[in-house]
């Protein structure tokens, strides 16, 4: 009971800091909130077992990510702070879009093929303790290496690229 | 005893409608950026869900590498808006249409 | 032993790539050299061969060399696989004997054209495909021979391309060497289909159990000889081939390319002789061409076609001798042949040279008092291939000739045919005797100082073929070697070669014949050729028809050339503008306003983009859920 409690707390908040973000005038506060909800999403990991995840969660989403989009926001200070009114039109669709999006969703748990399976989660296959184990056995032993090693690649490419969009001058 | 999986899923498609109509919505190319985090937040916290509901490890192996496009992501995107305000002066994602047919 | 057998393929194939790769970097004359050499060592190679499988006893005289597997699909098996026998090994001798000597004369025939290189490239390639062709062990290499032959001899017959009529003669010998390229292919398909292999020995293990298919392989493959051979109904693109330089003439129409038939159906004989049908019709043909090449030859005033239509017409004599089951002295005639034809060829090709390249006969004459050497050396040839007692010819002409008498499938009428056309031989190759060498110098060369008298390195192989064109016949005639050395071949499979005493009477048949049109030519054509032009007026009729073929290239003309023209025309102009070409527009036109159509949706506008992106999730969503069970 405790734990549904805590849930809807945490998703309460989550949802609110949502909109407060996509309707925010400045940047910099959509900014802030989005860390509230990366916040409360490594909360949810936290209760879902998954505490490596939460605090790669807070390491690079807060720690990297963040930092990534202030320093942007100081760098273009006055663009970035440009009221730029909503496109009221698009916002309608997209409203009526993304509630299909939602009622099929709510579709799908209501009669989809989880309907029929139990409603909550069954105990932990792993002790709370071996996750970052589990993790890297996972990662390591059962046919990711070769996507994990290709990260780096993706990765050293997203700095170079970067690097030549963001210099004026090679 | 944790909240049943049902409330995980509709709280990430939730989080998930909001961050399309952030998308959508705003005209501030940053701000479409944190919506679109926000869309892959909500698709990670459904993964997570699955992953700890039938007891896998792959799911939280597959939000492991959606981060690390995330961060790829994100350093592109800002680097290219940085290089779109420095020739048009602008970030306006409605000013920016070079690519019109 | 049999190992370096695939040495007489790379010195050839080394030949060619210097003189069409390197050549450009060295004096032009070296080219003909290193060619010459090539084959020559080839030649060496060969005569090694020869000896070393000559010392075996009979049973042993087989050796196959692989010297890689090419392709293997499901069945198929095809090697680069050599086979050497004594067939293969004496076709490798004449092949490269002949060719280096012909090589050798080029050298000095040659010397001065301007494609002088390319010249030596296409000839090096050429040996190199007529021994593949000859070495070969299984149907497949023995194609790539046989293809390899066809394109090298096409790229010599049109080697002055800039005529019109060596052009065309080439294009010519090509299409219808192809007809003949399509019997072996589908012969060998054929036998594909029914034996599951194509290795020599393996289909002709399995032909002895005999079959209905066999006959139609035969005559699939006597369609492929028929073409590469020059046989009626396929001798037409020979004569034309004259359009080509006379060593080339020489090579490919006297020694090599054209005994590939004959080599094919010796080769195939355990098939052939599973079909008496097929075999008795290679021995019809090969007596109608032999004869009616024979008539042609009679009245063409074209000295490389008189002695192209005697190619036929001896060819129809080897056709003859291997369809009556003679091999051996098919073969034998094919060995002396390749002598006295090639010699024949280059004594005339000596004249040609001498006269500045007159190959009209009646504008030569003469020319015995300037030429002694070619005179004589074009003599020895004529004698040879008149079948004159004691000479080369005589002995395997006459072979053929008691085998299709006396031999197991004797055939008497065809015979009758054979000394028939002995006669004509005789008849027609000193009436070019006489034209070209007695009578009253005609032509305005002859007496002056422009006059080519041809040099060593033009006579040396002259008088070479020379001494073989006289003593060629004596290996066979002497102790019966010849057939002897061949004999292993054609029992291997079955005791298919039955060795015919040669018959005095008949002997002495042929030698009255052979005289008799050696004195007729000399009557009609030895003195003023007033009694000539008499015979010509009389039956003027009968001279328009042999001048003209029997009128056969006009039929192919009008029956196949025409038609064919007609439709390449109509598809070339008509079909192609209107539907090809409309085809092509009307996508050009379709992308074109297609493109333009979708440049309305390409906004440029990002969140028109995401909205779409969006829109397309939520569809394909729904339908998801629909399909895993939405609602059941």
């Amino acid at each position: 009971m405790i734990d549904t409690l805590f849930f809807a707390l945490v998703a309460a908040v989550a949802v609110v800091a949502a909109v407060a973000m996509v309707v925010a005038r400045r940047a910099v506060h959509s900014a802030l909130f989005l860390v509230v909800i990366l916040f409360c999403v490594a909360l949810l990991y936290l209760t879902l077992s998954a505490e490596f995840l939460a605090a790669v969660q807070i390491i690079v989403y807060a720690g990297a990510v963040m930092v990534l989009f202030l320093f942007v926001i100081t760098l273009l200070n006055p663009a970035a702070e440009q009221q730029l009114a909503d496109v009221r039109s698009h916002g309608i669709v997209a409203a009526v879009l993304a509630g299909v999006l939602l009622i099929e969703v709510a579709a799908v748990l209501r009669w989809g093929t989880l309907a029929g399976q139990p409603a909550s989660f069954p105990p932990p296959a792993v002790p709370w303790s071996d996750n970052v184990q589990a993790i890297g056995e996972g990662l390591f032993t059962t046919g990711f290496l070769l996507p994990f090693e290709l990260t780096s690649v993706l990765l050293i490419v997203a700095i170079v690229g970067a690097t030549v969009l963001a210099k004026r001058r090679l | 005893m944790i909240a049943p999986l049902s409330y995980y899923l509709i709280l990430s498609a939730v989080l998930f409608s909001i961050g399309v109509v952030g998308v959508l919505v705003r005209r501030n190319p940053l701000v479409m950026f944190m919506s679109i985090e926000l869309m892959l937040n909500a698709a990670n916290l459904t993964f997570v869900a699955f992953s700890r509901y039938f007891n896998t490890i792959q799911g939280q192996i597959v939000v492991f590498f959606i981060l690390t496009i995330a961060a790829a992501e994100v350093v592109v995107g800002l680097a290219i808006i940085v290089s779109i305000f420095r020739s048009k002066a602008t970030i306006d994602v409605d000013q920016v249409a070079s690519l019109k047919g | 032993m049999g190992d370096s057998v695939g040495l007489a393929l790379l010195f050839p194939f080394l030949g060619f790539l210097f003189n069409a790769l390197l050549s450009r970097a060295f004096p032009r004359g070296l080219s003909g050299i290193v060619a010459s050499l090539a084959v020559g060592l080839s030649f060496v190679v060969a005569l090694t061969t020869f000896l070393a499988l000559s010392a075996l006893p009979g049973s042993q005289q087989f050796h196959a060399v692989t010297l890689w597997t090419w392709l293997v699909a499901g069945d198929l098996n095809v090697r680069i696989g050599l086979l050497v026998d004594p067939l293969s090994s004496l076709m490798l001798l004449v092949v490269t004997g002949v060719g280096f000597l012909i090589h050798v004369y080029a050298i000095a025939s040659m010397h001065g054209d301007p494609g002088e290189r390319r010249f030596f490239a296409y000839l090096n390639l050429f040996v190199l495909a007529m021994l593949v062709l000859v070495l070969a062990d299984n149907f497949v290499l023995l194609m790539a021979g046989w293809n390899g032959v066809g394109l090298s001899s096409y790229l010599l017959i049109a080697f002055w391309f800039e005529r019109d009529e060596a052009a065309r003669a080439g294009v010519k010998a090509f299409v219808v060497n192809a007809i003949g390229d399509v019997g072996l292919l589908l012969a060998a398909f054929l036998i594909f289909v029914s034996y599951r292999t194509l290795d020599y020995d393996q289909v002709f293990k399995a032909a002895g159990a005999g079959g209905a298919v066999l006959t139609a392989i035969s005559l699939l493959l006597l369609l492929a000889a028929v073409a590469k051979s020059a046989q009626l109904p396929l001798y037409v693109w020979l004569p034309d081939a004259m359009a080509g330089p006379t060593p080339v003439s020489a090579l490919i129409h006297a020694a090599t390319m054209v005994t590939a038939g004959v080599y094919l159906i010796a080769r195939t004989h355990p098939i052939y002789t599973q079909s008496p049908e097929a075999l008795g019709i290679v021995a019809t043909i090969g007596a109608l061409t032999a004869l009616f090449a024979a008539t042609v030859g009679l009245v063409k005033p074209n000295i490389k076609r008189v002695l192209a239509y005697s190619t036929v017409s001896q060819l129809g004599y080897m056709f003859l001798g291997v369809g009556v089951g003679a091999f051996g002295a098919g073969l034998f005639h094919l060995t002396t042949h390749a002598f006295f034809k090639a010699l024949l060829f280059l004594a005339a090709g000596g004249a040609i040279h001498a006269l500045g390249g007159e190959e009209d006969m009646r504008k030569m004459g003469g020319l015995r008092a300037r030429l002694p050497l070619v005179y004589w050396t074009f003599v020895v040839g004529a004698l040879a291939l008149a079948g004159f007692p004691l000479f080369s010819g005589f002995w395997s002409k006459d072979e053929i000739i008691t085998a299709t008498f006396a031999g197991p499938r004797a055939n008497p009428t065809l015979g009758v045919v054979a000394l028939v056309t002995a006669l004509l031989t005789a008849f027609y190759i000193f009436r070019a005797v006489f034209l070209t060498f007695h009578g009253k110098p005609h032509h305005h060369l002859s007496l002056s100082e422009h006059f080519h008298a041809p040099g060593p390195v033009m006579t040396v192989p002259l008088v070479i073929l020379a001494g073989f064109a006289v003593v060629a016949g004596y290996v066979q005639v002497l102790g019966g070697s010849f057939g002897h050395f061949l004999q292993p071949v054609f029992n291997r499979y079955g005791p298919h070669e039955v060795a015919v005493a040669l018959n005095p009477g008949l002997l002495a048949a042929s030698a009255t014949l052979s005289v008799v049109g050696i004195v007729l030519a000399y009557v009609v054509y030895g003195g003023d050729q007033a009694l000539a032009r008499r015979l010509g007026y009389q039956f003027a009729w009968l001279h328009q028809l042999l001048l003209n073929d029997y009128y056969i290239e006009d039929l192919y003309r009008l029956v196949i050339v025409r038609p064919v023209l007609a439709v390449a025309g109509f598809v070339g102009e008509t079909f192609d503008r209107v539907v090809v070409d409309g085809a092509v527009g009307g996508v050009v036109a379709m992308v074109r306003y297609s493109g333009a159509a979708l440049t309305i949706v390409q906004t440029g506008n990002l969140r028109g983009y995401g909205l779409g992106i969006l829109t397309g999730a939520v569809v394909i969503l729904a339908y998801l859920s629909y399909l895993g069970g939405w609602g059941g």
